[in-house]
């Protein structure tokens, strides 16, 4: 008999400990500490957009005289174009994609199917330091001289030719984005060997946990669109270095630069859903461990999972209504993308069903958790509207397109990912965080998020459109600027607010000591909460085996014989009635 | 594949692993087929909005030399099929012999299509006047880096294989380098149809 997965010696330098670990529950910390890092870069960024919108041209207090020399402290039209690029890219790239990919992916798959490791430990390691090399090629980018990335995240030509970005850190910032997406790909397949060779007996694809199955789905379109980024990104640096006209179009060239469009939003669109998936996975998990309630038709939800995951890469057409498209295969991209809300919709109810009568525990996870479903309602619902090509007409380059996907992408999966430090930080870091800051930080980021969001909504649905470096140049907009203003303050205080957590965090991951019940805090019966906090080096002594499902709660004839009101997936218990969940 | 129990046979772990293997293998082909895929979208809708192709005053692309390149990369995927057979069969000497004839064929293939490269551009077909230009290039340049890698591999595999490290049963890196090999030859062929027959 040979061990599969043999256990090997924890290594003791501590560059190997640290550094080039090949262990996923380090390479999530390094994920997680990578992405914390770029989101508060971006973040900073959008307070500075912000303060533009509020006060267009006055000069930025404390930091404006050091980043804008040339006009007194007040934000340039250039430097606000690089500002709005560059939050958007750092945020979805380097910020979001680690936290819900690189840190969840890595913490959650081989505790969570009962593994020792991933299936390619190098692989993985690697990944993360290509990452890291992509978020050096980003800080480059913001230095070098003729300044930043300044087309938009779209990075749409010609604005990203050399016509009208002809500075190194345009090139340098694609040259980012290609250099992410391979890290996304080695990790994506990572993910997927390790999904379907390495869970623990007993551990069928039903019963996995939904995290794992939306890290999983958001693995596999990571692994085919990407590449299409990734084809896109090579085009436009020909065309920016050896000076081919793939994009450019007019008097310097015959090429296409919708052709760019239609490659962006192919990756595009399944690439919002990436982003989505695994937080809707550990959304759903939790509303069912603190509603303390299985999870409602839980196969609904997976197969709703996969039928979002297949259609999201039929409808990027949506992002293009206006860019020429015959009204033909306009209407039929309207028709796929209002499909999705059939599985959205199946989806959504099952997480009201699933707190509905719970015994609800307002942990600040769950918290996290009932605020995502509050901001992903709103999100989803203006989706319809830009779903619907009539509507879209006019909603098109506004504001609301800016409003509807940061209640989406930008206040839904923030709101999961915090849901996620805090329900995880336990078994990483053997230690509680304090709960009373963790809700004075859940609602305060709440008010703020709807109030910054909403209002980018109202001024959207106004005509207000979007990057726009002076709106109330225009009159039809100028009486929108109270309201802005308005909106700046939300963002402000949702900025300070951050800082209740980065005091919680940084406290509790460097002081000393370990907390008293620890290894399974929430009660909860999924693998990981099954080891100690942190869990050893090879996280299971013995591969465990798997009798349940993760959601056994609240089962009357648990709570009759073991007296508790939760089954941990490793805990043999015959049922008096088959249960075939 | 079922999940897995931690002890299991000797056997059965080498097989686990080597499908671990061979699903990732197939993923990444699968990541980088779709490489290709936005590529060959964008060749086409290029191909339409061009008025006529080969353009007029643009240099035309030789068949002859890109066939016969063709047929090099083809056989040297033939070969490999040829040195896999014989490790099945356990005959070392062979398989040394086949992988190295790859490896070589490969090597021409990088060789020719530089001299294909040099020969057109000392002709005038360069990358920025024309789209028929520039996509020649494009492809071909970012078809010739997967190949270079393939040829590492190859090496390495023959090196490998001369110091007895594979076995009829246990042969894992012959049969993965194989699939990213035989994949480097399956994306060429659309190309060669596209670039150079269309
Ligand atoms: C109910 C489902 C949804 C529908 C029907 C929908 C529809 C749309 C449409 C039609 C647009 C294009 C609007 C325009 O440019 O005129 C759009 C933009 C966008 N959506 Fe959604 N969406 C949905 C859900 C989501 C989700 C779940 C996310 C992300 C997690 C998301 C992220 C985005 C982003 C990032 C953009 C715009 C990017 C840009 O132009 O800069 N959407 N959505
Ligand atoms: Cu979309």
């Amino acid at each position: 008999m040979s061990e599969l997965q043999p256990i090997h010696a924890a290594p003791t330098s501590f560059i190997k400990k640290h550094i080039f670990s090949t262990d996923h529950k380090v390479i999530a910390k390094q994920f997680l500490w990578a992405g914390l890092l770029f989101l508060a870069l971006g973040g900073f960024l959008a307070m500075l957009i912000r303060w533009q919108w509020a006060f267009p041209g006055e000069a930025v207090p404390f930091v404006g005289q050091g980043m804008f020399p040339s006009s007194d402290g007040s934000i340039t039209p250039s430097g606000y174009t690089k500002l709005f690029t560059n939050h958007g890219l750092i945020m979805i790239f380097f910020a979001i994609t680690p936290l819900l990919i690189g840190f969840f992916g890595n913490l959650l798959i081989p505790l969570q199917i009962g593994a020792r490791d991933m299936a390619f430990p190098r692989l993985n390691m690697a990944s993360f330091w290509v990452f890291v090399l992509s978020q050096l090629l980003v800080l480059a980018s913001l230095v070098v001289p003729l300044g930043a990335a300044a087309a938009g995240w779209t990075t749409y030509p010609p604005l990203s030719t050399n016509i009208a970005t002809p500075g190194l850190g345009q090139t340098l910032m694609v040259m980012a984005l290609f250099v992410v997406g391979i890290s996304t790909i080695m990790g994506a397949i990572n993910y997927i060997v390790t999904i379907i060779g390495f869970r623990a007996p007993g551990m069928g694809y039903f019963k996995m946990p939904l995290s794992i199955w939306g890290l999983w789905l958001a693995s596999i379109l990571n692994l085919l669109f990407v590449p299409v980024l990734g084809s896109a990104g090579l085009l436009l640096l020909f065309d920016r270095l050896f000076d081919t006209q793939f994009f450019i179009a007019g008097a310097s060239g015959n090429g296409d630069p919708i052709l760019f469009q239609h490659l962006f939003w192919l990756f595009g669109h399944p690439e919002v859903y990436i982003l989505i998936l695994p937080a809707w996975g550990v959304i759903a998990d939790f509303l069912s461990f603190f509603s303390r309630k299985p999870s409602y038709f839980y196969k609904g939800s997976v197969w709703a999972l996969v039928t979002i995951s297949i259609l999201s890469a039929l409808v990027y057409g949506h992002h293009m209504f206006v860019a020429g498209m015959s009204p033909m295969l306009g209407k039929s991209f309207m028709l796929l993308t209002l499909a999705i809300s059939i599985p959205a919709e199946l989806l959504f109810l099952n997480w009201l069903h699933t707190i509905w009568k719970g015994s609800i525990r307002l942990t600040v996870p769950m918290l996290f958790s009932l605020g995502f479903v509050f901001v992903f309602a709103l999100g989803g619902l203006t989706g319809i509207h830009l779903g619907t090509i009539s509507t879209d007409l006019y909603l098109h380059d506004t504001m609301f397109v800016v409003g509807h996907f940061h209640f989406t992408l930008a206040a839904a999966t923030f709101l999961a990912v915090f849901a996620g430090i805090y329900f995880w930080f336990p078994k990483m870091f053997g230690r509680h965080m304090n709960q009373r800051l963790g809700k004075i930080h859940f609602w305060t980021s709440f008010i703020g998020i709807n109030g910054v969001f909403t209002g980018q909504l109202i001024v959207g649905y106004a005509g207000q459109h979007r990057r726009l470096y002076d709106p109330y140049e225009y009159t039809f907009i100028k009486h929108l600027q109270p309201l802005n203003e308005w909106t700046t303050y939300f963002a402000f205080f949702l900025g300070v607010s951050s800082l209740v957590f980065v005091v919680n965090f940084f406290w509790n991951v460097f002081r000393r000591g370990h907390d008293e019940n620890i290894d399974n805090p929430w009660e909860v019966g999924t693998l990981e909460w099954t080891v100690p906090s942190p869990p050893h080096h090879h996280n299971f002594d013995t591969i465990p085996t798997v009798f349940h499902g993760p959601h056994e709660y609240s089962n009357p004839e648990v709570k009759k014989a073991l007296g508790k009101d939760w089954l941990a997936q490793t805990e043999k218990f015959s049922f008096s009635k088959q249960d075939d969940s | 594949m079922t999940s897995l129990t931690n002890t299991v046979s000797p056997v059965q772990a080498m097989m686990i692993r080597s499908s671990s293997a061979m699903i990732g293998m197939v993923a990444f082909i699968a990541s980088w087929a779709m490489l290709f895929g936005g590529l060959f979208f964008a060749f086409g809708l290029l191909r339409l909005g061009s008025e006529a192709w080969p353009p007029v005053n643009v240099i035309n692309l030789p068949i002859a030399l890109p066939a016969i390149n063709t047929g090099i990369l083809l056989s040297s995927s033939v070969l490999l099929m040829v040195a896999m057979h014989y490790l099945r069969k356990g005959n070392e000497r062979a398989t040394v012999h086949a992988l190295l004839i790859a490896t070589i064929l490969g090597i021409m293939f990088v060789v020719t299509q530089a001299w294909l490269w040099n020969e057109m551009s000392g002709l005038g077909l360069n990358l920025s006047d024309s789209h028929y230009g520039g996509l020649f290039y494009m492809f071909t340049v970012i078809h010739v880096i997967h190949v270079v890698v393939g040829i590492g591999g190859l090496l390495a595999l023959t090196i490998n294989a001369y110091r007895g490290r594979y076995t009829q049963e246990s042969h894992l890196p012959v049969r993965l380098w194989s699939m990213y090999w035989h994949f480097v030859g399956v994306v060429w062929i659309p190309m060669f149809v596209l670039l150079f027959l269309s």
